[in-house]
């Protein structure tokens, strides 16, 4: 049996007990565009793994173990999900089905560094969010843009100001999951940074109240 | 086809992508500005004749979205409302294009033709960028049309997609996430627009909407907000993003190295911890000097010309009744003072600051003196108008309006008054330098930044109101355009002719006949207690004083006069040193002038207004008295060891 397989079943069987509920034969079949007696032959065969806990006609849920491999598929599609739509332009649906192949035969390696690359994003491309994987736990924790020297770069995990100005940030772009470059660092702390494209100067007030995470320089040489 | 009526268009884009050079390319001259009423925006309007077209062009302020509650985004959002224009000319700028799609994304929403002017495309190949402009034309579903405003290219072009307007229908409409959408197709079919749904949900007001959908829009707005867990205006305008993100990158063809070395190197000097300080000293020097040496040297020419040719005939006419020779010679006393203050000295002064403006220094600038206007409790972008000051108080107050919270206008409005104006150093160079020492005359603008410093410091602690952080989007270098630089000067100028110069003729002739009955000798005697008592000055400084209130530099030429000596060299025996440096001191600070009191109270209103004008009486008494009393006694004190 291929690798491939059972990780699209698990996921199929993460995504349709989202809601807490067993996920039916049926609806597997559906989701998956198999007939209903193979996916019963292979729900049993899964069930042996330890995978899932599967009772006939009350349908399939997830063990821990079963659980643990479903979210890091799910994970690994949606960092490469993110990675092709919003660093290499590619249009949603390709990227959906792409993402689809490469997941499982992509290194945990490389999607670490892939996320690293991304900044550790909070949701992927369908606004749905990314679970956390141990390269995001042992980032730098979110720190203030004012932390960051000249040349480096942050990804913005939140902006912690008043409506008015933070509307206004939001239009120049100051938003979580945008990446910025400290291009200037005065002495008195000021900062010219570089997002979406054009060079924004704020005041140390305000980078103050911005956070981010360091993107890993490593990554991006 | 043939158009009788002329299409409104309404020319919307980012600041400082190149719209008010389209403007002027397009419309010539004969441009209106006027205040958009109920904002203290201002918006140009011109018309467009060619061929068969025709066109009422409105330029409205440069803005980034049309979500925050900044001034000039009101402006645009009142003003679409209002006019309802039949269509909008979108002005992008090619080198910044993700960041500027983000408007045209939501421009394309109104269900208005957008037409979009993707201009500056000879400086983006200049940086190694080129733009598909078919390609975006097929993204936006709208016409894209190639320009280069400096240059003038595109605009034949411009001219006709006019003819053809694109229909809004197939415009390309933002796929927000899918909650979102949800309830957008929800609130459209209880009947409402989609891009009123939009606006509604992310934060719009719902007054004047049915009850049901105020509460449908409520609730909708909880449920994002808690699903998502952040502000249903981030939500969205992170979809916007991402669409103008994938839009721009997948237009976008980068070609060989950009050629940006000077540049990107002229840029890092500009902004270096010292040498940016340094050029920045060495600019407004250099300007002042320009100013004073070439101003000058025209303001003599255009008295000699108008004293020889009007004024003098005029003194010699014989009127049946002298009041009314009084009047007429006090009248071309203003208008000549007026001329030859606005051109010599505050044309020159503005000619180089849109020179600076324009060129994108001026943002640098902003950036370097951030810090220091930070312990005002400003920042940086107030920096502008307080150099404006420079040169005539009345723009540079005009220019405090472009700041965000009412209480940054308060204070630099404040402060601008209290800069030495052209008018001001006509006095303080004509008076203390001439005939004490240019070191003298020096250290009053030295005072007056101490006191500057010292008033901001206080005002910024106790003006109550919202503080805004610095956040100012670095204008690319740029060579400046000199249509745009003369556009520029003549838009500061019009302030001063529209508001200042009336002022001063009428109360050139109002004084005349104060003179004439008598009023100012008895002004003397009424105000001698504070010239002469508290400050040590000859009594006949009140006169001068009276007319330093409608022009300061007037101060000067009155006090020669009141003075009874033949011309200001008298001066020197009429006056002590010191009464001349107290003199000089007291007019610097004392009172804004009439026109810029005019100004003051269209920019902050009456009650602000008199109390700045109480301010500076009350601190030009204090510092000049200080100095009449103390100096004596130090004076004193050290020759006595």
């Amino acid at each position: 049996m291929r690798k491939n397989i059972t990780e699209e079943y698990l996921e199929t069987i993460l995504y349709l007990t989202r809601g807490g509920a067993r996920a039916k034969t049926r609806d597997i079949a559906l989701a998956m565009d198999i007939k209903p007696p193979s996916v019963t032959e292979m729900l049993l065969k899964l069930r042996k793994q330890g995978y899932i806990d599967y009772v006939p006609y009350e349908g399939a849920s997830l063990t821990g173990e079963g659980r643990t491999k479903a979210v890091e598929m799910e994970r690994k599609h949606q960092l490469l999900e993110t990675f092709l739509v919003g660093t290499l332009g590619v249009d949603t649906d390709t990227a959906h089905d792409e993402a689809c192949e490469m997941e499982h035969t992509i290194s945990d390696g490389t999607v670490e560094r892939i996320c690293s690359f991304l900044g550790h994003p909070r949701y992927c491309p369908d606004d749905h969010p990314i679970t956390r994987g141990p390269c995001c736990e042992s980032a730098d924790a979110p720190t203030p843009l004012l932390n960051l020297e000249e040349g480096e770069e942050g990804v913005i995990r939140v902006v912690t100001l008043d409506n008015n100005t933070r509307d206004y940030l939001l239009s120049l772009g100051f938003m979580p999951d945008v990446q910025v470059l400290v291009r200037k660092k005065l002495p008195s702390n000021s900062l010219l940074v570089r997002i979406k494209g054009s060079e924004i100067a704020i005041g140390r007030d305000i980078a103050g109240r911005i956070l981010v995470s360091r993107v890993a320089p490593n990554v991006i040489g | 086809m043939t158009r009788i009526k002329a299409l409104k268009v309404a020319l919307i884009g980012n600041p400082s992508v190149g719209k008010s050079t389209l403007f002027s390319r397009l419309t010539g001259i004969g441009v209106l500005i006027s205040n958009y009423p109920g904002t203290t925006m201002e918006v140009a309007h011109g018309r467009v004749m060619h061929d068969d077209i025709s066109l009422n062009l409105s330029d409205l302020p440069g803005i980034y979205s049309l979500d925050t509650a900044i001034p000039e985004e009101q402006t645009v959002i009142k003003y679409l409302q209002d006019e309802r224009p039949d269509v909008i000319l979108n002005v992008i700028d090619s080198t910044r294009l993700e960041r500027n799609l983000y408007l045209t994304l939501e421009l394309l929403e109104l269900d208005i033709p957008v037409i979009v002017a993707l201009n500056m495309v000879d400086e983006a190949a200049m940086i190694g960028v080129d733009v598909d402009a078919e390609q975006l034309s097929h993204l936006l579903g709208t016409v894209v049309i190639p320009t280069s405003a400096g240059k003038g290219t595109g605009l034949e072009e411009l001219m006709h997609a006019f003819r053809n307007l694109p229909d809004h229908r197939g415009q390309r409409h933002v796929r927000y996430d899918r909650h979102v959408e949800g309830y957008i197709a929800q609130l459209q079919s209880m009947g409402l627009r989609r891009n009123e749904a939009v606006i509604l949900l992310s934060g719009g007001r719902t007054e004047g909407y049915p009850e049901e959908i105020s509460t449908a829009i409520g609730m909708m707005r909880d449920e994002i907000m808690s699903t998502h867990d952040a502000p249903v205006l981030e939500l969205l305008a992170g979809n916007r993003y991402s669409d103008a993100g994938l839009i721009a990158r997948s237009v976008m063809r980068k070609r060989t190295e950009p050629h940006t070395g000077l540049r990107e190197r002229m840029d890092g000097l500009f902004v270096h911890p010292l040498w940016g300080f340094a050029i920045l000293a060495a600019i407004v020097l250099s300007m002042l000097l320009v100013v004073f040496f070439v101003g000058g040297f025209v303001e003599d020419l255009i008295s000699n010309v108008f004293d020889a040719y009007i004024l003098n005939p005029a003194k010699a006419w014989q009127a049946p009744y002298p009041i009314l020779s009084i009047v007429v010679i006090y009248t071309l006393i203003g208008v000549e003072a007026g001329l030859s203050i606005v051109v010599p000295y505050i044309m020159t002064f503005y000619l180089l600051m849109a020179v600076l403006e324009n060129s994108g220094y001026l943002t640098r600038a902003a950036f370097l003196l951030d810090e220091i206007m930070h312990r005002f409790r400003l920042h940086g972008r107030a920096m502008i108008p307080m150099v404006l000051g420079f040169g005539c108080s009345v723009p540079a107050i005009m220019a405090t309006r472009s700041l965000q919270t009412r209480r940054e206008r308060i204070i630099t409005a404040t402060l601008v008054s209290m800069v030495p104006c052209s008018a001001r150093s006509v006095v303080i160079l004509g008076l203390v330098a001439k005939f004490i020492s240019i070191w003298a005359g020096l250290s009053i603008y030295l005072l007056m930044l101490v006191l500057i410093v010292l008033v901001g410091y206080i005002l910024g602690r106790t003006v109550k109101g919202e503080e805004t952080g610095f956040v100012m989007e670095m204008v690319p270098l740029r060579v400046p355009e000199l249509t745009d630089v003369i556009n520029k000067t003549w838009l500061q100028m019009k302030e001063f002719v529209y508001v200042a110069f009336p002022l001063l003729i009428v109360g050139s002739a109002v004084l005349g006949v104060l003179q004439f009955i008598g009023f100012l000798a008895l002004m003397n005697t009424l105000l001698a207690p504070v010239t002469h008592g508290w400050l040590g000055l000859p009594e006949f400084s009140a006169t001068a004083l009276i007319f330093g209130v409608l022009r300061k530099e007037m101060a000067l030429e009155t006090l020669a006069v009141a003075a009874n000596t033949a011309s200001i060299h008298g001066l020197a025996t009429a006056m002590t040193p010191l009464q001349m440096y107290v003199f000089a001191v007291f007019t610097t600070i004392y009172i804004p002038c009439l026109a810029s009191i005019a100004m003051l109270k269209r920019v902050l209103g009456l009650t602000d207004t008199v109390k700045v004008t109480a301010l500076t009486i009350l601190l030009a008494l204090l510092v000049s008295g200080l100095i009449a009393h103390l100096v004596p006694v130090v004076a004193a004190a050290l020759f006595s060891y």
